[in-house]
């Protein structure tokens, strides 16, 4: 035989072979797949969390992931609500404060006082008679929320008996009696206050 | 049904009574003008009776202040000063509800009668009720120099002539002004520091959704009002 035709006699009597073996191949994806579910033993709920408590490698990296979606999800979730049940503090420090009614405003007057026992406010609105704000949360910040109708108003805050009369969100001050008084106008054009 | 019906209407009767009885009444502020000073109760009635009828004060924040007056501590003269001062600024023609209202901020703030009525010629400097009324008096009467009247009720408006309440509004924020200009240690020789003082004040207030003072009377005033009438108001009460 000559060289020239080894390779064509082997590639033939390898074709015979197969030819002759086909029956072995035949599905043989299918029964590699039914092979293998057999031998594999069914998941519980008990398994998957034996699996999340396995000191191997990969469940490692599966506890983190799995914590850090969590905790993802639960961290959106708590901004989201957190920003619908209590105002934020960008919403405390903004100084458009009122909302109109028939000609008078509710206007919202917000005393940061951490540790306070009774905060008030006081102003010729009220005859500089306190009204008392409130801390309902606890948060430190005591907030009222009182009509009024379009005006100039001098006002201060009493914290514990002691006056203060410089509130950041006052729209100017003036003196008076040698202490400062805040004074707001409400019912601006364009502002809530 | 019908003792129901008859309940419910006694019991709403009694109730409005109630009400109505709560509500404060001029022969109260007489009984506590007679209490806190029983010689000068009279000539201090007639005047803010005149005050009630002008509308210049109301009934309710009177009671208050004479109520608040007749507990604090103080000497009797000065509890009749700020009375007094102030039936004299209503016997003058003058807005005096700021007056009651810097009467009653003082007794909150538990500021000695003596200063809310007299103030204090130091620095800082502090007006008390009668230099106020000064600034009042004052105010009023540049502004008739300029022009800038009120019409009483029931005579025939003139020219400038505005009604009691814009006129009052306008002495009343010029004056409440100038005297935070003076309490905050400004000079009244800076006439152009008043002015714009004033104006910002004015504009402000006029520009409010319900205007305080009225768009035109603001520029009513400034356009007639200069700096050194403001400086000239002010000297007054540094005489």
């Amino acid at each position: 035989m000559r060289v020239d035709n080894l390779d064509q006699a082997l590639s033939e009597a390898l074709h015979q072979e197969v030819r002759e073996e086909v029956y072995c191949i035949d599905r043989l994806e299918e029964r590699v797949v039914a092979e293998i579910e057999g031998r594999i033993p069914r998941r519980g709920v008990l398994d998957f969390f034996r699996r999340m408590l396995a000191p191997t490698r990969g469940a490692r990296i599966g506890q983190l992931a799995t914590v850090g979606v969590t905790a993802v999800v639960f961290l959106t979730l708590g901004v989201f609500l957190a920003g619908r049940i209590t105002p934020s503090h960008q919403a405390i420090l903004t100084p458009v404060m009122a909302s109109t009614t028939n000609g008078q405003n509710q206007v919202l007057f917000v005393m940061p006082a951490p540790g306070a026992n009774s905060v008030s406010v006081v102003g010729n609105f009220n005859g500089w008679e306190a009204t008392p704000l409130a801390d309902e949360n606890g948060d430190g910040i005591w907030t009222a929320s009182i009509s009024l109708p379009d005006g100039r108003y001098e006002y201060a805050f009493v914290v514990d008996g002691r006056w203060w009369g410089q509130d950041p969100l006052a729209d100017g001050y003036v003196h008076s009696f040698g202490e400062y008084n805040s004074v707001r106008y409400v019912g601006q054009v364009g502002g809530g206050a | 049904m019908r003792r129901l019906l008859i309940v419910l209407c006694i019991g709403l009767l009694l109730s409005t009574s109630f009400v109505l009885s709560a509500e404060p009444t001029i022969d109260d502020v007489q009984q506590a003008f007679i209490a806190l000073t029983p010689t000068h109760a009279d000539e201090i009635m007639s005047a803010f009776s005149l005050g009630f009828e002008q509308g210049r004060l109301q009934v309710g924040s009177t009671l208050h202040l004479v109520d608040r007056l007749i507990g604090y501590e103080g000497e009797q003269g000065n509890k009749e000063g700020i009375l007094i001062t102030i039936a004299h600024a209503l016997q003058d023609d003058l807005p005096a509800a700021i007056l009651v209202e810097k009467a009653e901020e003082g007794m909150a703030r538990s500021v000695p009668l003596d200063l809310i009525l007299n103030g204090v010629k130091g620095q800082p400097r502090i007006l008390g009720l009668t230099e106020r009324e000064y600034l009042l008096s004052a105010t009023r009467d540049t502004l008739y120099s300029k022009g800038i009247f009120s019409t009483p009720p029931g005579t025939k408006a003139v020219a400038q002539s505005l009604s009691l309440v814009r006129f009052d509004t306008l002495v009343s924020e010029i004056a409440d002004t100038l005297a935070d200009y003076v309490e905050s240690g400004g000079s009244p020789l800076e006439g152009h520091l008043l002015y714009q003082q004033v104006s910002d004040r004015l504009t402000d207030l006029a520009s409010l959704k319900v205007p305080i003072v009225q768009p035109d009377d603001a520029q009513l005033v400034l356009e007639r009002v200069t700096p050194t009438d403001l400086t000239s108001v002010v000297l007054r009460i540094f005489e």
